[in-house]
């Protein structure tokens, strides 16, 4: 399952239960990113023993973004049945502050940066 | 018991309705308070997902800011490392007020005037009125200029030139222009001194090609005159051998006081009287005709042989003079004493009888100069060629006017000067540069045109200089000039050209 414009893309493996975000999102609002929540929906429904929701490629997140992902962790933490692990890059230094934050949401996350 | 109080069961119904309700209140406090738990939660997440939203857009800001002013000072930095790299003069003016908000060195070195000064003036401050309206025009229009010719004011008033190239820019926030200007002042000036240079080379080169045309012309008229001389000179060698032959053979006819036809009509008459005894009356008469018309025709060939003689003379006379002046060119200077004055004063002696006879005075006055180093006859062969040239002009003469040769003789210096006036009619002034050219003469039936030509082989031979001063109805004189320097020394000079003032 995947999700790409111009310059950006998302996909989720099923088997690997992994969410990759790559590029630049700039996508406007809520319902620019409604594709993309479905995506994540989708993902977080799976309930995963272990859900992989890896950043590493994605340079930039606008607010809308962060709403979206914030919304994915809350529904995987309301499914009480996953256990997330968010991979991040201290590359882009809005990750290691704004990941850190998700824990706030889910205090079990497991975060990877590199 | 009334029919007011409840009974037993009633009470019992009612308690167990009101067990009921109060279990149901107790279920439905429990769920409200789950829904309070949940809707305390979603307010938690909620309140979080906006602090995260706010704090990530802060993040996110303030990188992207990080970012654009890095991009910023990267950018700045770049345009200043490649306009204070290139030697090429940059301005960026503000377009509101065209102050200048930037200039390299290269700009500051073109104005004439340095940086911190120059950013307190206006672009154009720095162009002419024209070029000036022009841009300021482009600038409303943000439009490029490029390649544009001008002609610019330095500080100090001194112009440049320049070809400029201008854009519109945002710098520092504010729209402004960046103006690149090719600084051409230098290669202007070159330009113009090539352009100088080139009429200079052009001008040389036309007067060098007017000197060589005028070179070759003199090379091809000595030429000329060289096999003209030659060519006269191999005639008059043949012509003087057969006119001496001549001479020689009318010698014998021709004597001074008796010709071989007087002395033919005197045996005539002789025997005229030994026989005319015996001659009958009538025949003495015819033959006595016919000895008087042989006399008559004797003396008619006599006189037609006197004629010839006398033109043999003239002719021998001419062909030597072609002959000496056809040797000419093999001549050398002599390395004897010579006194001019002496020289002028033989040739004055030679020809003051007949000049007197034909009404012409001699006058001469002659000072006392250092001797010259030469041969005397060819001193005296420029003299005399001038005073002959002299008489033949006065005697031309129409007019009353006096007919004087004036001589004179002085030193100056390390020059020995002669001046030799006569008073005739002068020369023309087309005929000036040509009086000493051979074979030339105002005077064609009578003159050999070869006098001068003697004057003017001769004097340069000796290092000297001749001039001609003549003014129409006035008269013509004749300045030599001769150096007292020891040319004996020297090699000997060949002929080469005679001034003629």
């Amino acid at each position: 399952m995947e999700i790409s414009g111009e310059n950006y893309r998302v996909s989720y493996d099923p088997q690997s239960a992994t969410v990759i975000c790559e590029g630049s999102l700039r996508l406007y609002g809520a319902s620019g990113y409604s594709s993309i929540v479905e995506l994540f929906n989708t993902a977080a429904d799976q309930k995963a023993p272990t859900l992989i929701l890896n950043l590493q490629e994605l340079q930039f997140l606008n607010s809308s973004g962060i709403n979206a992902l914030s919304k994915f962790v809350i529904r995987v933490r309301n499914h009480k049945t996953s256990a997330l692990v968010v991979r991040g890059t201290a590359n882009y230094p809005w990750q290691s502050k704004s990941l850190t934050n998700l824990q706030r949401l889910m205090p079990e996350i497991q975060l990877e940066m590199t | 018991m009334s029919a007011a109080e409840p009974s037993r069961e009633d009470l019992v119904r009612e308690n167990a309705e009101l067990r009921r309700q109060t279990a149901e209140l107790h279920q439905r406090h429990l769920s409200l308070e789950r829904q309070y738990a949940g809707l305390e939660q979603e307010k938690t997440d909620l309140e979080l997902i906006i602090e995260m939203s706010t704090e990530h857009s802060d993040y996110v800001e303030d990188d992207l800011l990080n970012r654009i002013e890095s991009t910023l000072r990267e950018s700045e930095r770049r345009f200043r490392l490649i306009s204070e790299t290139i030697p090429v003069p940059i301005t960026v003016s503000r377009a509101s007020d065209h102050t200048i908000v930037y200039a390299n060195e290269p700009a500051g070195r073109l104005f004439g005037i340095a940086l911190p000064k120059l950013r307190r003036y206006r672009i154009t401050d720095f162009y002419p009125p024209t070029v000036r309206r022009r841009l300021v025009r482009q600038l409303t229009m943000r439009v490029d200029v490029n390649n544009y010719d001008i002609q610019g004011l330095k500080f100090d008033g001194t112009i440049f030139y320049g070809i400029l190239y201008a854009r519109p820019l945002t710098f520092n926030g504010e729209a402004c222009l960046l103006c690149a200007i090719h600084d051409i002042t230098e290669w202007k000036h070159a330009e113009d001194e090539i352009r100088v240079l080139n009429e200079e080379l052009e001008e040389r080169v036309k007067r060098r090609t007017d000197e060589l045309e005028h070179a070759h012309a003199r090379i091809v008229k000595l030429e000329k005159e060289a096999v003209e001389v030659q060519m006269a000179g191999g005639f008059a060698h043949e012509m003087r051998n057969a006119l001496v032959g001549a001479k020689l053979m009318l010698a014998g006819v021709v004597e001074d006081n008796e010709t071989l036809c007087q002395k033919n009509v005197d045996i005539l008459g002789r025997m005229y009287d030994a026989i005319a005894a015996y001659l009958p009356g009538s025949a003495q008469k015819g033959v006595l005709h016919d000895l008087e018309m042989v006399e008559q025709h004797e003396e008619l060939l006599d006189n037609m042989l006197r004629m010839v003689n006398s033109s043999l003379v003239s002719a021998l006379s001419v062909t030597t003079l072609i002959l000496e002046y056809s040797r000419l060119g093999r001549a050398t200077a002599g390395n004897d004493q010579v006194s001019l004055s002496a020289v002028i004063n033989r040739v004055i002696q030679e020809h003051q009888a007949a000049f007197g006879e034909q009404g012409i005075g001699l006058h001469s006055t002659l000072q006392k100069t250092a001797s010259l180093v030469g041969h005397e006859s060819h001193f005296h062969s420029m003299i005399n060629n001038i005073i002959l040239n002299a008489r033949d002009e006065l005697l031309d003469m129409t007019d009353e006017r006096q007919r004087l040769i004036d001589i004179s003789l002085h030193q100056e210096h390390e020059r020995v000067i002669v001046t030799i006036t006569d008073t005739a009619n002068g020369i023309p002034d087309d005929a000036v540069s040509k009086i000493f050219e051979p074979f030339f003469s105002t005077k064609p039936t009578t003159g050999t045109g070869l006098g001068l030509s003697f004057v003017a082989k001769l004097v340069p031979l000796y290092g000297g200089d001749i001039q001609v001063r003549s003014r129409m109805h006035e008269g013509t004189t004749f300045l030599l000039t001769f150096p007292l320097r020891d040319h004996g020394g020297m090699p000997q000079q060949q002929f080469t050209d005679r001034h003629v003032g």
